[in-house]
């Protein structure tokens, strides 16, 4: 760590009180957030985690998380689902907005949160099922029984996640049979089959070989269309490749939210600008 | 231990490596119009065989670019310095080969006419000055004195203009004259190009870039 970074990151914490609240609202866009945080705060015991955190995510955007390890970005995605509350002694304050509504509302299950914030993981975690069972799983969960309307809806999202032509003879293998690569797409189509509005995905290819990965973040962009995707990832050239926009978390904080091409062209924040350029994190 | 030590050392390297080639050009253009008017031919030859140094720095300016970039994948202030260095590399080998043409104006003749060479050394010394301000700007990031260096060039534009179009230097020979107004041609272009170059200094240092 060089001199000048030392004393960027020994002051941070006083710095981010003034700026953090405007740091994650970017302007000049019409489009709706289909996630808004605003002072979000999240406690594991006696550790402070997440820190007012204000963040907007546009629809139909590729939203970007970078930031190193330990800053809080996944426990943030995870708050978005819920699934932080997993761990028993997680405390929250503050608001996440989900279209208008506070995720964390009494009247707002979990479950109805969860159809509509489809996850996928770091590591591919079919099921030990075959690949169409994999994929119907959650409209099962849902109730659809019909084995019609689930022969289409594993098509559809299989066609979704550009994995249909792949595995169209093959759908009652076995998912742990596929390539690393193939198992995150049936994850994806997976997390398709429920119909959600936001995908949320954590470090979706640290586990993938380079080709498999440029097919995701592909994939990612024809999601788009119709999704939003809110990605965690250490990757900076993917999160250059493939976000519309990229918030900085460090130390709990975000430090830095804006058009991807100013994160990594021009951020205005020298600790932004010192990990995305490596010389820190 | 410091984090990417290797890449700084590189880009290190290669900002050296563009003020080296600054500092030559501004060798070679520091007193080329006193070479155009001397007797002895000899030395334009030299200068014109010095300009090869240039094109081989700025070969390797670009090939250590491109491996900074291939290698290092730089963003942000690095990768503007990077691009940054390419293209003043380039503009000073632009600057180099008028400078090369004016030694060759030499190789055909020699220009005496007082009022003449008064007025390319005034271009020349113009242009010096504005090549040593660039590096000053960019040491001390003075955006002031590059926005100045800009307006400057149309010093060396109006002398341009003056040689060209007045017929006060009572010329007889018309191929001296059209020799001395490429010679003028030469500079003015100089000054062009270190226009561009504080345009990009400026955009390295803003990241914006002027209009």
């Amino acid at each position: 760590m060089t001199p000048d970074t030392k004393i960027e990151t020994k002051n941070i914490k006083k710095q981010n009180i003034v700026s953090s609240t405007d740091a994650g609202t970017l302007s000049n866009d019409n489009r709706k957030n289909v996630f808004s945080s605003k002072n979000f705060n999240l406690w594991y015991g006696d550790n402070h985690a997440l820190q007012d955190i204000n963040l907007d995510f546009k629809e139909n955007d590729i939203s970007a998380i970078i930031g190193p390890s330990g800053c809080g970005k996944s426990t943030f995605v995870k708050s978005l689902n819920r699934m932080v509350e997993l761990v028993p002694i997680v405390r929250t304050e503050g608001q996440i907005i989900y279209k208008d509504r506070d995720i964390f509302e009494k009247s707002f299950t979990k479950e109805e949160l969860r159809t509509k914030v489809g996850m996928v993981f770091q590591k591919p975690n079919p099921f030990p099922k075959s690949i169409y069972d994999n994929v119907a799983y959650g409209p099962r969960v849902h109730g659809i029984k019909k084995k019609k309307i689930l022969d289409e809806v594993v098509e559809s999202s299989l066609r979704d996640a550009a994995i249909w032509d792949e595995l169209k003879d093959r759908l009652h293998e076995n998912a742990y049979g596929l390539s690393g690569g193939q198992q995150q797409r049936v994850c994806i189509a997976r997390a398709l089959a429920i119909e959600p509005d936001v995908i949320l995905m954590d470090e979706p290819t640290s586990a993938l070989d380079p080709i498999s990965t440029i097919k995701v973040e592909d994939l990612m962009k024809e999601l788009k269309k119709n999704y939003s995707i809110i990605v965690v990832t250490h990757n900076m050239q993917q999160a250059a490749r493939v976000s519309d926009t990229t918030a900085f978390f460090y130390e709990g904080y975000v430090v830095e939210h804006d058009d991807t091409n100013v994160i990594f062209e021009n951020p205005n924040d020298k600790r932004t600008e010192d990990y995305v350029s490596g010389r820190f994190g | 231990m410091v984090p990417r030590q290797e890449f700084t050392r590189e880009m290190a390297e290669l900002h050296d490596s563009v003020i080296e080639l600054g500092v030559l050009v501004n060798e070679r253009l520091v007193g080329c119009v006193d070479t155009i008017q001397n007797e002895d031919a000899k030395t334009a030859r030299r200068k014109i065989k010095e300009g090869e140094k240039i094109i081989e720095l700025e070969r390797a300016i670009n090939n250590k670019s491109i491996n900074i970039i291939t290698k290092q994948q730089p963003v942000a202030t690095d990768l503007r310095v990077i691009i940054s260095s390419i293209k003043v590399s380039y503009e000073l080998l632009r600057i180099s080969e008028n400078i090369s043409n004016l030694y060759k104006v030499r190789k055909r003749t020699i220009i005496d006419n007082d009022k003449l060479i008064i007025r390319l050394r005034t271009m020349e010394k113009l242009a010096h000055l504005m090549l040593v301000d660039v590096k000053t700007a960019y040491d001390e990031q003075d955006i002031a004195l590059l926005k100045e260096i800009i307006d400057r060039d149309s010093d060396i534009d109006a002398l341009f203009v003056q040689i060209t179009t007045s017929d006060v230097f009572d010329m007889p020979d018309s191929f001296i004259t059209g020799q001395s107004q490429l010679a003028a041609k030469y500079l003015e272009r100089i000054g062009d190009h270190i226009k561009s170059i504080s345009y990009q200094v400026h955009f390295v240092l803003t990241a914006d870039h002027l209009k």
